[in-house]
């Protein structure tokens, strides 16, 4: 059994709520997604919240890391904050995105990337079909491979 | 009432160099296997029914996945977006097949994804029932390729994405 590195653990510390602008944020992913180059934008999903672990408390592999050694040969990709759309759509804004801390006792880095109705509720807002499907291909436009998935 | 015998399938012996019809027997077997070839390959129909079967065990194998498959809580395919992708399926000519690869949707449903280059396009029937696309190339902004779920819409998305694949 692996052992969780100590960065991972939050050891009762705080949410920071400040993300740089090119701080990058961290996800698995396998290789059925990645076709001939690109990254597809099925393998994201704004139904719910998507979760990442950000760099400034993690490191890539951060993501595959599991006692029972689950995600062996799974890959790494992350994309940047500023790669999230603030608002959109650009010409009327509907919705706003940002990048959320949301530390987990094992695992003080992982985060959540935020959609609200503008103006605000304060909730998550799933967005309409067309708007998650643009949201959702714009980033696998962005994304970078930081381990390659081997399978 | 009649009855039908089972007959074992006929198996051919290994053909080895030293026996008496091996060296024979490999010829011919290479001269028949280059004939299937040649004819799959020169054949619109096998070509295209060779490419189907294949898109159609890879939407079965879709048609098996569990829940959090992408190890986020993603939905498994559901039986609307399975019909739907079959409708899909029904549509694409022998040059969608030859460019499409079929992918789960970690919002739930299946994509057809077809990239050349460094363009990109796919069609994707969601677990909700919609069928919703999207192209682009490099990173220009993507256009949303948009169906009303009719056969013709999805037609015409298809006529879309087959001639953003061939600018």
């Amino acid at each position: 059994m692996s052992e969780r590195p100590e960065r991972m653990k939050r050891n009762g510390r705080p949410e920071d709520p400040v993300f740089s602008s090119g701080e990058k944020l961290f996800r698995r992913y396998t290789q059925s997604h990645y076709i001939n180059g690109q990254f597809s934008n099925t393998g994201f999903s704004f139904n719910t919240p998507p979760s990442v672990n950000r760099e400034k408390f993690s490191e890539p592999a951060d993501v595959l890391f599991s006692e029972a050694d689950e995600f062996a040969n799974w890959g790494v990709l992350s994309f940047k904050v500023d790669d999230l759309t603030r608002t959109f759509p650009p010409e009327a804004p509907l919705y706003s995105f940002w990048p959320r801390h949301r530390p987990l006792e094992d695992n003080y880095a992982h985060s959540e990337v935020w959609c609200d109705r503008l103006p605000a509720t304060g909730q998550y807002v799933k967005p309409s079909p067309s708007i998650r499907k643009l949201l959702r291909t714009m980033l696998s436009q962005r994304v970078i491979v930081e381990i390659a998935a081997a399978i | 009432m009649l009855t039908a015998e089972v007959k074992k399938p006929t198996e051919f012996p290994l053909l080895t160099e030293n026996n008496a019809v091996g060296g024979a027997g490999e010829e011919l077997r290479a001269k028949v296997s280059e004939g299937l070839r040649d004819t799959l390959g020169n054949s619109v129909f096998w070509a295209d029914t060779v490419l189907r079967s294949g898109v159609q065990v890879m939407l079965h194998a879709l048609s098996e996945l569990h829940s959090n498959w992408d190890s986020y809580g993603a939905p498994a395919p559901n039986e609307q977006a399975l019909e739907n992708a079959a409708r899909i399926l029904e549509h694409l000519n022998a040059f969608d097949l030859t460019w499409t690869r079929i992918v789960p949707s970690a919002e739930g449903g299946i994509g057809f994804c077809f990239t050349k280059d460094d363009r990109y396009a796919d069609i994707e029937s969601s677990n909700e029932g919609d069928i919703i696309g999207v192209r682009y190339a490099g990173m220009q902004p993507p256009v949303l390729i948009e169906t009303d779920g009719t056969d013709t819409g999805i037609e015409a998305a298809l006529k879309e994405i087959r001639n953003h694949l061939r600018v």
